[in-house]
């Protein structure tokens, strides 16, 4: 049998104890994974012309004074098009604002070039959203760590290249960082405020993800209050305020997608063209976000939990005797 | 479930053996590369491919299939250089100029696109005439004329899916507006109250937090 190995990061090394060096590693690590986005731009994925197309008529009319473009006049060949009253508007935001940032030429690919630094900016805010809501319940160096996994995760690498799902990749964002403000909740009601704002982020950035993110929110609130003493009414209360302001932000796209949804005839699109699928896409995003749900709530919440309190009954450090009473179990 | 295994394997105090943090680690990196590897992504790495080039003669959208309505599907896709049924969209010239003309009627008609959302036009027929726009037809495009008793009166759709204006004699001035209507104002009256509300409860709660902690 080995010998067992104490591993102390902080200690032995103080630089991958500082959180401006693992910062930059995900900053690093964001970059890596999307140079050929940032070098050529946002590369041929399934949607990448739409999302080309679409960016440069936004760009092009928001800097023009047209604040939110929900008529885009020149698409279609000049014809016009209203898409931009139900497509989601935050990646395109972003991206027409990253313009004068990244400042590349007016040339041809100049939308897909600005589409592309958008996705090194999601990837790297996705990863300081994840190492923050890892953060809440491990260390910083494994937090990062975790975030680097978060990252590299196949989904993401499919989202960007394959799919070119800028909606999806901007969401990516948002759930972690809702689940952290959730979490938070627990302890300050101010927590409500950014949990809103996060996931109203989420909304406008993919509303079918927010909507199929909601009882996994709930479901964390719950378990997460449980473990850390809250009512589970108090902790439902907070969740459905956050919400309801959070519909209240969304609100500039939400309510007109609402009302005038009616006016769009997505079965007039799988009509005339039998092989785009859009229930299939919802099944597996459903499916793929579902899976590891109760492993994961299984191991958060329960084995995990009871080990860290041993380990922290053991070295003492668990200040707060009213969490620890709760957390100590019964034997 | 990463971050808090790894936050046992990497904890300070608890004493685990290097095999169990070697192994979860190779797990990982199979699990990232296997993933990478079946999705072909590390093909974009090997041999990027050019960024997709914005083409405005074959700038079409393929959602015109929802808001087209279903009569004038074919007759609009017709015009753009394509089917319903296919992705394929023929490359058509495009010279970005907006265009009006009269299809039924005499008489002189001057247009001025205002902002992307607005459209104004000065007309003088002989009497009634129709104008067509260069412009899809959406139900939310309405007629406003200081002159007319039924302003959204008026605002029809050509066989091909365009906007058509039906035009009275004698000299006229109308815009062509695309109003969100009230879904519109009230969505961004309640993001900006909502926002206002965030902006202001936000530290006020906290600082009342901050407070309560304290004593």
């Amino acid at each position: 049998m080995r010998a067992p190995l104490k591993i102390d990061l902080h200690h032995q090394n103080p630089l991958l104890g500082n959180s401006t060096v693992q910062l930059i590693a995900i900053l690093l690590w964001a970059l890596l994974f999307t140079y050929p986005c940032v070098r050529h731009g946002i590369t041929t994925g399934y949607d990448a012309a739409t999302h080309v197309r679409y960016q440069h008529h936004f760009s092009r009319q928001f800097w023009r004074g047209d604040f939110y473009p929900r008529w885009l006049a020149e698409e279609n060949k000049g014809y016009g098009s209203p898409i931009f009253l139900i497509q989601y508007p935050l990646p395109y935001f972003v991206t027409a604002l990253l313009r004068p940032l990244a400042a590349f030429p007016s040339t041809s690919d100049r939308d897909a070039r600005e589409l592309g630094v958008f996705m090194f900016v999601a990837l790297a805010a996705a990863g300081v959203a994840a190492r923050f809501w890892f953060s809440k319940f491990s260390s910083t160096v494994a937090a990062t760590v975790a975030a680097v996994a978060y990252l590299s995760l196949p989904y993401f690498m499919v989202g960007i290249y394959l799919r070119a799902a800028i909606g999806e990749v901007s969401a990516l964002v948002f759930m972690p960082l809702a689940l952290a403000f959730c979490e938070s909740t627990h302890k300050a009601k101010c927590s409500i405020f950014p949990l809103s704002a996060s996931f109203a982020l989420l909304t406008i950035s993919n509303p079918i993800i927010a909507l199929l993110f909601i009882p996994v929110l709930f479901t964390y609130a719950l378990l997460s209050a449980r473990q850390m003493g809250v009512t589970l009414a108090a902790s439902a209360r907070r969740l459905s305020l956050a919400l309801i302001l959070s519909f209240g932000l969304a609100s500039i796209y939400l309510i007109p997608v609402l009302a005038y949804r009616g006016l769009f005839h997505l079965d007039g699109l799988v009509q005339s063209l039998p092989d785009f699928e859009v229930g299939r896409v919802t099944l597996i995003i459903t499916f793929a976000m579902s899976c590891p749900l109760p492993l994961y709530l299984c191991c958060r919440f329960q084995p995990l939990s009871i080990q860290r309190f041993r380990f922290l009954r053991q070295s003492n450090s668990l200040s707060d005797s009213a969490v620890s009473s709760r957390l100590l179990p019964r034997d | 479930l990463t971050a808090s295994s790894l936050d046992r394997h990497l904890g300070e105090e608890i004493l685990l053996r290097r095999g169990s943090l070697v192994v979860f680690g190779m797990v990982l990196i199979l699990v990232i590369g296997a993933g990478i590897i079946t999705c072909r992504v590390d093909e974009a790495f090997r041999d990027p491919r050019s960024a997709v080039q914005y083409d405005e003669t074959q700038d079409l959208d393929l959602m015109y299939r929802t808001y087209v309505a279903p009569l004038q599907l074919d007759a609009f896709a017709k015009i753009v250089g394509t089917k319903p049924s296919t992705y394929f969209a023929a490359p058509q010239p495009v010279d970005g100029v907006f265009r009006a003309r009269l299809i039924d009627g005499a008489g002189t008609v001057e247009l001025r696109r205002e902002n992307p959302r607005c459209i104004s036009i000065s007309s003088d027929c002989r009497g009634n005439a129709r104008l067509l726009l260069t412009q899809l037809y959406f139900p939310l495009w309405k007629k406003i004329s200081s002159d007319d008793t039924s302003p959204d009166a008026g605002v029809g759709v050509s066989p091909e899916g365009l906007l058509e204006v039906p035009i009275a004699s004698g000299s006229k001035r109308f815009q062509l507006v695309f109003d969100g209507g009230a879904p519109e104002r009230w969505g961004r009256r309640i993001t900006i109250a909502s926002l206002l509300f965030s902006l202001i409860g936000y530290p006020f709660s906290a600082v009342r937090a901050k407070a309560g902690r304290h004593e």
